[in-house]
């Protein structure tokens, strides 16, 4: 429904429910604004979009004043200049300002440029927004030339001892976006107005530093501060950016979007984009380590070749040649690992390579969720119509998450479900450790890991058939009768998208995937894995597994044949010591004790030109955000070892030559990016419903031990060598039920050892009251750690 | 009941500071109750006499009442006559009855009708004065019938701002969304403003009376008072009255046997002067801080929880039974054109007669300070008087024939306010005064807008600098456009009202603003910069008084000899002013 309305003596249109200050800028009419941002909630606090109405006592704020139809507008006038440029004074007299309206400034801008990087900002050359300060613009806008007033500055340490982000409060107008971002968008409740009148300021409760108020560092807040009073660390001293850039975040498979600042040298720091996933928001892996691993000291650029105990560097000719020489003449199996950090272009492209070149069926994707249960859960999602888009997962009737651990791998994802439980979506958590989502239309419910399967039959059972568990089931399940029928009446709303996670889906005996899939079905929703890195979707999909050929259909995994087994690699595969040859496709220089012998330098994720799939099937452009002198994008490694040994097929020398090759062979990818890989007719073909029991832990392992995925790197290098983020996310830790901690003789922090039959970990006690006595929940520190639910025992850690 | 005589003791304000709960005390501890019933009341008007007790079936007040004096009267076995001696007003001889003395000759009754008469716990006692017909005549009535009545009555909003009731309550009516809810606010924060907290202490049921008849003409099904928790006994009075209805199925589902399901909540308020902006008291009783958020949305659309919402203060309640009870014609016989009814006003300041007043709207300002209050004491000069408070102006004394009425009183650069009146003799400084009502809104601004924030904090230096005689005269014309920034920028009612109190002082005396500038003098001799203390030779007696309690040894002098002040020495604190007993020390 459209109105219409005069504004500046101009006819505009508008929808219904638009404010005064949308309808004026879909009329492309500029009213000053200071504390409105699009996508947060309107406050009404900066008194700068003030307009006149006809009919209207004084200067209501157009920002929150509701578009009626017939409504005379004028946005300027003598009263309003004068009132604007008055409150913008007011304003600046909180706000060291000589920047703005000094005469001298642009003498300053450029004689002065060393006095940047000041402990304490007290005008613009030692400001980290200068140039990007939304103040600069508005006086200019406004046409302020001085500010009757002194400074009133308030003198507040610089908060610097927080990791990522630094905060002074001195620059701070108190617009209040970063705590409308951090309690109404992040639903966090970091930030907060402390105290009133004079004295008020943005602060945390109780003035706890971030890390002990449970700060995300999400770093929403500075996205939306618009003067230097919250900065990042990293980029704080960098200026203004020369360009930005829109790509997608590879640490996680959420696909968000994000916006790459570049300056002079090259990509400087990420802030959020768009409006996908949650809207625009991102987490501190893909705002604050993104870079820290593209710039890692550890980058190859120039191909390595072994000579003995040392790499020596060589020419791109001279490990192509070798590498092709290799593979031409060897007659052994050759396995290839494609990487979840790859883009499609160069997971097509290898693919082909191992299963046309090399004349291999193995080829594997270098993922924990790439198992044979993992290949079989997705192809029968592809036959039954795939996975939900994001938009989907708005319209949902209820949705539920199972497994331990989506909060640690997908922040992102538990954010969607917070901000689903906020507009009144009912939410239930499904796992055996506590882990819910914060709100008020959220259930915890808890169950007995393994339980799963068992849990999702009688959910659907008694959702179709309206009946009610029994105490004897409910107790076998480890959960409370109250609250499995509670969400059998949520699930009774409306269609449910179940959000589940590795450990529950293909992480245990028997999976539960084949259960979920059936109760999504009867309840006509949907079922997303919530696991995988960057493109761990898209290497499914293109046919990176020895069972999937590229558009989900199945293939026959073959013999691996006889012989020493030869390898073509991305760094994140398994290392494999007895290979006769590793030919090794790496963004970072390996170790020196790794037993590659040809070593060739492949662009990072944020160097790719190409496309990823996210969780929800949506193909995204991927935009280079640097191109570094050496490294080369794999399908073209794949090219000129295809023209060298004279396999025809595989012409990929440029990138339209790729895509269109793409184009050709794969359902789904015909017209390039934004589109979903699925198809889109459903099918009804379930699978079967294993009716294993359950593993239970006893005897010499009588624990049972879940393990989460803590998703903190890519390619074998961690974030955590970022400074900070030791303390968001500590993969070292076991959670242990109070219970079972003073069984054990254990304290809180004290080192243990967890045995299992196919290793031992190291690592700290946490006690957890939320988890379940004799379970034990812990995050995958690397890859190579064990990946299979396994029965435990624990022992204190001896003091060697 | 033969031969028990009630004995009302006053708890306002003023009485229980000087004592009243130690007379009450005595009185239950002396005195059977076979002779005596002692309850409390509000505060019966004449805080000049505080503590006051009423006395019936005679009818007449006495005090101030102590402790001894109970003892006395217990003595003489509780004669009524002992009292005499102690009634108040003192001149009974001539003026025999109460209602004849100036105090409470121009007074007119309405919402204060049973003011020290009903023990405030017994709803019983309402019920016997009239109590709960109005509710009674209501619930035969349709909700347009109750809106027109109250249209027809004129009633205009008494929390300050005057928006016509019936007007307001329609609009709510006519909102589509359900449930709806009613507001009353008890958030009365102006320094020296009691009005609302002696009617919920006085009266509670007139209060729940008025606001299920707004239930029944709204078709609201939930209530809330929200009283600020400094009102301890407001509290607990309306509680136990709620508590009481309910038992008389007043409050509840189907009260008095028809459809209308209504109940009544207490919100304890943590005492923000900014809680009393409606929009701000709303998210205070939400649960969130309590911040403004701009209108449109009004309240009648989104209020709680985004529900229509009719806000009204506690007296604006208080009227309602009233007009359904006598009819709109009565009510609209009160008053003037435009402002019908009464007005409460707690009468402050420097007056003789302090204390709870209700005058039909119209009535000369001059009436309500020199007759009612009895003028300025001690022969000073009656200066300017300050209606609103924080949010009001000053009147000048010259203007003091100005009626008591919305719209005069916003012409004159004031409001009308919820009824604080604050009355200012020649040794107050205007610009100290507005000073302290600009530093009281600096604490109490919520901080959410820039002009409220940053304009009162800029706007108390400047006025600081003028009481320390370092403003400049073009500072005026800064102060008069800031004041006019505040004004038309600022998001709520705090703000957009908080310069009056400065500009009606800019208007109407500038002269003592230019003698602080330009003379360096304080015509008030209050702006402890500009003064300096001195002894009159010719009064002082060398008594030696002001010797010993200045406390910074600035006054020398042998006894029985003209003392001197140290004027290097000396902090302006008054101390010596205050004890000197011949007016010998001179401030300039």
């Amino acid at each position: 429904m459209s109105i219409r309305l005069v504004i500046d003596g101009q006819s505009v249109t508008a929808r219904r429910g638009m404010t005064v200050l949308e309808a004026a800028e879909k009329a492309g009419i500029r009213i000053p604004t200071l504390c409105r941002q699009p996508g947060l909630p309107a406050s009404g606090g900066c008194r700068l979009c003030l307009v006149e109405i006809e009919g209207m006592r004084g200067f209501p704020p157009s920002c929150t004043t509701p578009a009626v139809e017939g409504m005379v507008v004028k946005t300027r006038s003598k009263e309003l200049n004068g009132l604007r440029r008055h409150v913008l004074e007011l304003t600046l007299s909180e706000h060291p300002y000589t920047c703005l309206v000094c005469d001298h400034r642009t003498d300053c801008d450029d004689y002065q440029k060393t006095i940047r990087k000041s402990g304490v900002v007290t005008g613009c050359q030692n400001c980290p927004k200068n140039g990007s300060c939304e103040l600069q613009a508005l006086a200019r806008e406004i046409g302020l030339e001085s500010v009757p007033f002194p400074v009133d500055y308030r003198n507040r340490p610089v908060e610097q001892k927080d990791p990522f982000f630094d905060r002074d409060y001195n620059l701070c107008i108190l617009c209040g976006r970063c705590v409308r971002q951090c309690q109404e968008i992040r639903l966090n409740g970091t930030l907060t107005f402390g105290y009133r009148g004079s004295r008020m300021a943005v602060t945390t409760p109780f003035e706890l530093s971030h890390l002990e108020t449970g700060c995300e560092f999400c770093g929403a807040c500075v996205d939306v501060c618009p003067t230097g009073a919250l900065y990042d660390k990293e980029s704080k001293w960098e200026g203004p950016a020369e360009s930005t850039l829109k790509t997608v975040c590879g640490l996680c498979s959420a696909g968000c979007e994000m916006t790459v600042w570049k300056g002079e040298k090259g990509p400087v720091a990420v802030r959020s984009h768009g409006v996908l996933p949650a809207r625009g928001q991102l987490c501190v892996r893909g705002r604050f380590g993104t870079l820290r691993l593209l710039t890692d000291r550890r980058r190859v650029f120039q191909p390595l070749v072994r000579e003995g105990e040392r790499w020596v560097e060589t020419g791109w000719d001279d490990a192509l040649d070798r590498a092709a020489q290799a593979m031409r003449s060897s007659d052994g199996p050759w396995e290839v690992w494609a990487s979840p950090f790859c883009c499609n272009e160069e997971l097509f492209a290898l693919q082909e390579w191992a299963r046309r070149g090399l004349k291999t069926p193995f080829i594997q994707l270098a993922s924990d969720w790439a198992g044979e249960e993992t290949a079989d859960m997705m192809r029968h999602l592809a036959q039954w119509g795939g996975v939900p888009s994001y938009e989907e997962w708005q319209r949902a009737g209820c949705l539920m998450l199972w497994g331990s651990h989506i909060g640690i791998s997908h922040p992102i994802v538990s954010l969607m479900a917070r901000q689903a439980a906020q507009r009144g979506v009912p939410v239930i958590a499904v796992n055996h450790r506590g882990a819910a989502v914060p709100c008020k239309e959220a259930l915890s419910l808890p169950l007995i890991p393994g339980m799963e399967g068992r849990l999702a039959d009688l959910l659907m059972r008694a959702v179709s058939g309206g009946g009610k568990i029994s105490q004897a089931q409910a107790a076998g399940l480890g959960v409370e009768a109250d609250l499995f029928n509670q969400a059998v009446k949520w699930l009774g709303k409306g269609a449910p998208v179940i959000l589940a996670g590795a450990d529950t889906l293909t992480g245990q005996v028997p999976a539960a995937w084949p259960h979920l899939f059936h109760l999504a079905d009867r309840l006509k929703g949907h079922l997303v894995p919530v696991m995988g890195e960057g493109n761990w979707m898209g290497g499914l999909w293109l046919g990176c597994h020895p069972r999937l050929r590229p558009g989900w259909k199945a293939a026959d995994p073959g013999n691996p044949g006889k012989g020493r087994r030869k390898v073509l690699a991305f760094e994140d595969a398994p290392v494999f010591p007895d290979a006769e040859l590793t030919v090794l496709m790496a963004v970072y220089r390996p170790p020196e004790n790794h037993p590659a012998g040809i070593v060739l330098p492949v662009l990072h994720w944020m160097e790719s030109l190409g496309t990823a799939v996210n969780l929800e099937g949506r193909i995204q452009p991927l935009r280079p955000c640097g191109r570094p002198e050496g490294p080369r994008p794999a399908w073209r490694i794949v090219h000129e070892l295809a023209k060298r040994n004279s396999v025809q097929g595989l012409e990929y020398n440029s990138f339209t030559r790729i895509r269109n090759a793409m184009k050709q062979t794969i359902p789904g990818f015909e017209s390039g990016s934004a589109k979903f890989v699925w198809p889109q007719k459903r099918r009804k073909e379930a699978p079967p419903r294993p009716e294993k029991a359950p593993v239970r832990p006893g005897g010499r392992y009588p624990y049972l031990l879940v393990w989460g995925d803590a998703l903190i790197g890519s390619r074998g290098v961690s974030l955590m060598d970022v400074p900070g983020m030791e303390h968001l996310v500590r993969p070292d830790f076991v959670e242990i039920h109070p219970e079972d901690a003073r069984k054990l003789n254990v304290g809180d922090g004290e080192r243990v050892c967890l045995v299992s039959k196919k290793g031992e970990v190291k690592r700290r006690v946490r006690i957890l009251n939320a988890i379940r006595p004799g379970t034990l929940f812990t995050l995958r520190k690397d890859p190579q750690d064990p990946v299979v639910q396994q029965n435990v025992f624990i022992t204190k850690e001896s003091h060697e | 009941m033969k031969g028990i005589r009630m004995v009302s003791v006053c708890f306002g304000t003023e009485c229980v500071a000087r004592g009243a709960r130690e007379v009450e005390k005595e009185l239950l501890k002396l005195a059977s109750r076979n002779v005596l019933k002692v309850t409390r009341t509000s505060c019966s008007g004449n805080c000049q006499a505080a503590p006051v007790l009423r006395i019936d079936p005679e009818g007449f007040l006495t005090g101030p009442m102590t402790v001894e004096k109970v003892r006395r009267w217990a003595g003489s076995g509780f004669d009524p006559a002992v009292l005499e001696s102690w009634r108040i007003p003192e001149q009974d001889a001539e003026l025999p009855r109460l209602a004849d003395h100036p105090f409470f000759r121009h007074q007119r009754l309405v919402v204060l009708k049973n003011r020290g008469r009903i023990d405030p716990d017994r709803i019983e006692d309402y019920m016997a004065a009239e109590g709960y017909d109005g509710l009674a005549r209501a619930l035969a009535m349709s909700p347009g019938r109750i809106i027109e009545t109250i249209k027809a009555a004129g009633l205009r909003g008494r929390g300050g701002a005057g928006f016509p009731t019936g007007v307001k309550w329609e609009l709510c009516r006519r909102s589509r969304t359900t449930p709806r809810y009613l507001v009353c606010n008890a958030d009365e924060g102006d320094p020296g403003a009691y009005m609302d907290r002696s009617i919920l202490e006085g009266d509670p049921h007139a209060v729940i009376e008025g606001m299920i008849i707004g239930a029944r003409a709204i078709g609201a099904s939930r209530g809330y008072v929200y009283v600020r928790d400094e009102y301890p006994l407001a509290v607990e009075r309306i509680q136990r009255a709620i508590e009481a209805a309910r038992g008389f199925g007043l409050l509840g589902a189907n009260i008095l046997g028809t459809d209308l399901n209504f109940d009544l909540e207490v919100v304890r308020g943590g005492g923000a002067f900014v809680c009393g902006e409606e929009t701000a008291l709303m998210a205070s009783i939400e649960g969130k801080v309590g911040r403004p958020r701009p209108r449109p949305p009004y309240p009648s659309e989104k209020g709680l929880w985004g529900r229509p919402t009719n806000i009204n203060n506690v007296e604006t309640w208080a009227n309602v039974a009233p007009i359904l009870r006598n009819g709109s014609a009565w009510f609209a016989s009160l008053g003037t054109d435009t402002s019908k009814g009464t007005k409460v006003f707690s009468l402050v300041g420097k007056v003789c007669r302090s204390g709870l007043v209700e005058v039909p709207m119209g009535i000369p300002l001059r009436t309500v300070v020199e007759e009612i209050g009895g003028g300025v004491p001690d022969g000073r000069k009656f200066k300017a008087v300050q209606t609103g408070g924080p949010s009001g102006g000053c009147i000048p004394a010259s203007m003091a024939d100005l009626p008591v009425d919305y719209e005069a009183l916003t012409q004159a650069g004031a409001i009308m306010g919820s009824g604080g009146l604050i009355v200012m003799d020649e040794t107050t400084c205007m610009v100290d005064l507005a000073l302290y009502f600009v530093r009281f809104l600096v604490e109490e601004s919520c901080g959410k807008c820039t002009p409220c924030r940053v304009g009162l904090k800029r706007m108390e230096e400047m006025l600081t600098a003028f009481t320390l005689g370092l403003g400049q005269l073009e500072d005026l014309k800064q102060l008069e456009s800031l004041a006019k920034t505040i004004q038309d920028g600022s998001l709520c009612g705090l703000g957009q009202t908080a310069p009056n109190p400065v500009l009606t002082a800019l208007r109407y005396f500038k002269e003592e603003f230019e003698s602080h500038i330009m003379d360096k003098k304080c015509p008030a001799g209050v702006c402890k910069a500009l003064i300096t203390l001195s002894v009159d030779a010719e009064r002082c007696t060398g008594c030696g008084l002001c010797r010993s309690v200045c406390p910074v040894g600035a006054v020398s002098g042998s006894p029985k000899s003209v003392h001197e002040i140290n004027t290097e020495r000396c902090t302006r604190c008054g101390a010596c002013v205050e004890q000197c007993r011949f007016d010998a020390i001179i401030i300039q």
